[in-house]
């Protein structure tokens, strides 16, 4: 995959160059050690799928796949990801990943701005547990909020997604 | 009640009336338009936006509870490489701003007597301070967020600290540490009847005190501001609720013509209310945005974090009652004293329909009350709805029911029906069909009665009251815009916070016109540009007005289209022989001779008609929100809603687990079913965090919020709802449109009612301060024993 050179301002004589694979697209961007994988993500690559709604690490809005892995990306610094696989909504939209239908048909979306982070969520659930149980998809999604209360339709969605595809592989 | 408003109530209610049936789309739940942008990731909301060139802003926030700005030096801050500007509240374009727009006579004028006083339009950016951590004294535009909030840092202030109070009970009678001549900002007074008379008469008197938490206010995507200007035209894009008063808002305080200043919503992260632009902590932001930007010349974006976000909590309450019942359980008397919390740039609405005695006196017969409400002035966040100023009076009523049922040891809804003064079927039905679903018969047990194999505690408890959908403000517009291939556009400025009333509008149009739902789209992201607009959502109540506008749309927009086709359908048809169902056009007189409506308008709008559109607008006028209108048409306790919880309250720990929620609630007509019950279990989650968990904690030296995120505010996770069971009933004729009602904030609003009893039912001993946190459930273990 062709790398691709990101011009963006960083600030301060400590930016550096980063290497990211970002939904099978290898990113090289320049950024300063202080932004958080989610501000990347938004700001200079543009991906605003992954939403930003505690900056804490309290609300899972910002959820995306790291190596495999369900990671809080605005608790993660970006100068800490180099080389590092990550998937975003964009990613997921991008192969039409039936956990996207699941939650359409199940209606477990209000506002939606949480909804990209809980997908991912649950998507890393899929990929390491295809067959998850009930509580298994609570706990799983238990670190994610949703102000509006569509929990009650979550677990319903996963099943969906399950039954409808193999986990989108 | 003979009036204009109430003559064109009657009329809009008379031309849409309740029916079950002949709808192809109304009553089920078609896709919503936004779902796939949404679940994509591509929906753009405000935070979202990120322009070219675009530029950072922060806003200083104080960090005493009441203070004074008495000199600032921003040289260092105008110094640090990649700080553009710099303006503090001395600066002149600052100093221009008219405050007083922010909160103007057109945006909420009905409140009445009162309301100017509570809210209190302040500086853009204010020199004194009436709380900890609100925006003031400067604000900064730099290359990044960090650079921007370093600059803050480095300005130099020189602050003077006055006196605050923090607790109700200390500014009643203590040092005046607000902007008006005392600490009691508004008084409510209501008396009926005679009270001491009602308590004679009583069987039994029941005396007592309760709290009402300050709930922290927190939709998921915070406030954020971007505004740009190309030469004079600014252009912001909205985040909040109710974005039709912007342009006037905005233009006024900026003393700009309103015709050069452009609002785009996009999508809305949630908002309950925080962003109702009742308060004027987000709107200010709105305006520093666009003065940063003016003066860069680049557009400028203010994201607040989530400690910025909590700018408002719900208010306070504190109250004392006494009740009176005969042996029977009917209610003589009651009387309530309470006091709420307030502060400068929240409102009143305590003053208006939402005094806390409200519920009580609108729903029982009993007619000897007495409230005094007392709006108190505290150093803290301002307070204004969130989902919704009815909390307060459901905890009164609530308070009456249970406490009145469960002395007499009666079951609540025997009381609650005994003392109902509303007529209608709704209520009986609703309880029925609870106690059917709940299995409230055999559940329900004696106080404390039933331990449970794990060793903790059963309890269940139940909530009986009104649907309740706010009055709506009719003066809204929306238009249509037929194509040459048949498809329709719906065009209005409508923010949405999360109900897909898009969806629902469009079944309504495609129901009344007789498109197929698959040729009509309502985007969900427009401006100021077409001129229409809706009402914002907010109250429960947006679909009535809203509704109303979409059938008068599409009936106008149906007789042109028919008129328009007649001709080409074939020799001698008029409009008056033809009619229109799922786009597809047939004469009365032969419906199964039916021709696409694409193939009859293809050659009437192409490319070189003049016309290449259809278009027609409509609107409904004639009421407004003035406060004659809300009390002649807000009849909305026609249909019931019942909510039964089921707990285990382990007595070691405090703990309480909601096991089962059963919600039955009449929603007079199902529009979209699966918005309804998205506003059923939706507003069940919010009552299980204000039962249990959501309070905002102070710091008594500083004034600062102590819990002002989402660690420290538990919010309702997954994990701490159970599966919701809601039943949607089409009982009663409310007073919208098909005979709908609101129902999206009274089911937060009642929950947490349900959750007490529950707990008491549990352990034997009311706690009278929510939330019921483990601490007040072991105090309350410890006395029961």
């Amino acid at each position: 995959m062709k790398s691709e050179e990101v011009t963006a301002t960083a600030g301060g004589s400590s930016s550096q160059v980063v290497t990211l694979n970002v939904n099978g697209r290898e990113r090289e961007v320049l950024i300063n050690p202080s932004w958080t994988l989610s501000f990347v993500l938004r700001e200079k690559l543009g991906l605003t799928g992954t939403k930003v709604a505690c900056d804490q690490g309290a609300c899972g809005a910002c959820t995306v796949i790291m190596d495999g892995r369900p990671i809080l990306s605005c608790m993660t610094l970006a100068v800490e990801c180099e080389g590092k696989t990550i998937e975003t909504i964009e990613g997921l939209a991008a192969e039409n990943h039936p956990l996207l239908d699941a939650w359409v048909h199940t209606e477990s979306i209000q506002c939606g701005y949480c909804t990209p982070g809980v997908i991912l969520a649950a998507k890393a659930l899929l990929d390491r547990n295809p067959s998850p149980t009930d509580v298994e998809i609570r706990e799983a999604l238990a670190g994610n909020v949703c102000r509006c209360g569509t929990y009650p339709r979550w677990t319903d969605a996963v099943k969906a997604a399950m039954e409808a595809g193999n986990n989108g592989q | 009640m003979d009036s204009e408003p109430r003559r064109l109530y009657e009329k809009l209610v008379e031309e849409t009336p309740y029916k079950t049936g002949d709808f192809d789309y109304i009553g089920r739940s078609m896709p919503r338009f936004d779902a796939y942008a949404k679940a994509r990731g591509e929906a753009q909301f405000p935070t979202d936006v990120v322009l070219p060139g675009m530029l950072y802003g922060k806003v200083l926030r104080s960090p005493y509870a009441h203070a004074r700005i008495k000199k600032i030096d921003a040289t260092k801050a105008r110094a640090l490489p990649g700080v553009h500007t710099v303006m503090t509240f001395e600066d002149e374009d600052v100093r221009s701003v008219d405050p007083r727009e922010l909160v103007a006579p057109w945006d909420f004028g009905w409140i009445g007597s009162g309301w100017e006083e509570a809210v209190v339009s302040e500086p853009v950016l204010a020199s004194e301070v009436w709380r900890a951590w609100e925006q003031c004294g400067a604000a900064v535009a730099a290359e990044s967020p960090e650079i921007a909030k370093e600059a803050l840092k480095l300005l130099e202030i020189e602050w003077e600290e006055l006196p605050m109070n923090l607790e109700m009970a200390d500014a009643v009678d203590g040092e005046k540490t607000g902007p008006f001549d005392q600490n009691i900002m508004v008084r409510g007074l209501r008396e009926e009847g005679d009270v001491e008379a009602g308590f004679k008469e009583a069987d039994v008197i029941l005396e007592g005190k309760g709290r009402w938490a300050p709930i922290p206010m927190t939709a998921i995507e915070t406030k954020c501001s971007v505004a740009k200007w190309e030469a004079d035209e600014l252009t912001i894009w909205f985040r909040g609720q109710q974005v039709r008063p912007s342009v006037k808002k905005y233009s006024r305080a900026l003393g700009m013509p309103a015709a050069k200043v452009r609002i785009i919503c996009p999508y809305q992260g949630g908002s309950f209310g925080q962003m109702f632009t009742a308060g004027v902590e987000d709107t200010r932001t709105d305006l520093i945005a666009a003065l940063l930007a003016k003066r860069t010349r680049r557009p400028v974006k203010i994201q607040m974090t989530r400690q910025e976000n909590l700018f408002g909590t719900d208010w306070e309450m504190t109250f004392d009652y006494k009740i009176g019942a005969k042996n029977d359980g009917t209610i003589t008397a009651w009387k309530i004293l309470d006091h709420c919390s307030g502060c400068v740039g929240g409102s009143s609405t305590l003053q208006g329909f939402g005094l806390p005695g409200n519920w009580a006196r609108d729903e029982l017969k009993c007619k000897n009350t007495y409230e005094d409400t007392k709006v108190v002035f505290v150093n803290r966040q301002p307070t204004w709805w969130f989902r919704s100023e009815q909390n307060q009076p459901a905890v009164f009523l609530d308070t009456i029911i249970q406490r009145v049922a469960d002395r007499l040891e009666m079951d609540p809804s025997v009381v609650y029906l005994r003392n109902l003064q509303v007529p209608g079927p709704s209520a009986q039905i609703v309880i029925e069909k609870m106690k059917a679903e709940s299995g409230w018969d055999s559940k329900w047990h004696k106080p404390g009665a039933r331990t449970l194999e794990n060793g903790r505690k059963h309890g269940i408890g139940v909530v009986l009251s009104h649907s309740w959908g706010n009055y709506a403000d009719f003066n809204v517009s929306i238009g249509l815009k037929i194509q040459g291939d048949g498809t329709c556009t719906l065009i209005s400025l409508k923010d949405d916070i999360g109900t897909t009333p898009h969806t629902t509008y469009s079944m309504i149009v495609a129901d009344e016109m007789g498109l197929d739902f698959n040729d009509i789209h309502f985007p969900a992201v427009q401006s100021t540009d077409s001129g229409y607009m809706l009402q914002g959502g907010g109250g429960a109540a947006s679909l009535h007005g809203n509704s109303w506008a979409c059938v008068k749309l599409a009936r106008k927009a149906k007789r042109e289209l028919l008129e328009l086709i007649a001709p080409k359908f074939g020799d001698g048809f008029t409009a008056d022989d033809l009619d229109m169902r799922k786009s597809l056009i047939f004469a009365k007189s032969n419906p199964d001779d039916k021709k696409p409506l694409r193939d009859l308008l293809y050659s009437l709008l192409d490319a070189n008609s003049p016309d290449q559109t259809l278009t027609v607008g409509a609107r409904i006028e004639g009421r407004g929100w003035s406060e004659e209108n809300v009390a002649e048409i807000f009849t909305p306790y026609q249909c019931y809603q019942a909510h039964v919880v089921e707990v285990e309250v382990d007595t070691e720990t405090g703990g309480v687990d909601v096991l089962k929620i059963v919600n039955v609630s009449d929603v007079g007509k199902i529009m979209r079913e699966e918005s309804v019950h998205g506003q059923l279990y939706g507003g069940d989650t919010m009552g299980v965090e204000r039962g249990l968990f959501v309070d905002t904690v102070y710091d008594p030296a500083t004034g600062v919020i102590l819990n002002g995120d989402f660690i420290y505010t538990p919010i309702a996770l997954m994990t701490d709802v159970p599966d919701v069971e809601t039943h949607a009933l089409e009982v009663g004729h409310a007073p919208g449109p098909y005979g709908l009602v609101g129902v999206g904030e009274s089911t937060a609003n009642l929950l947490f009612a349900a959750i007490n009893s529950a707990v008491y039912n549990a352990i034997g001993r009311w706690i009278d301060e929510y939330p019921l946190t483990p601490d007040k459930v072991l105090a309350a273990v410890a006395k029961a024993l």
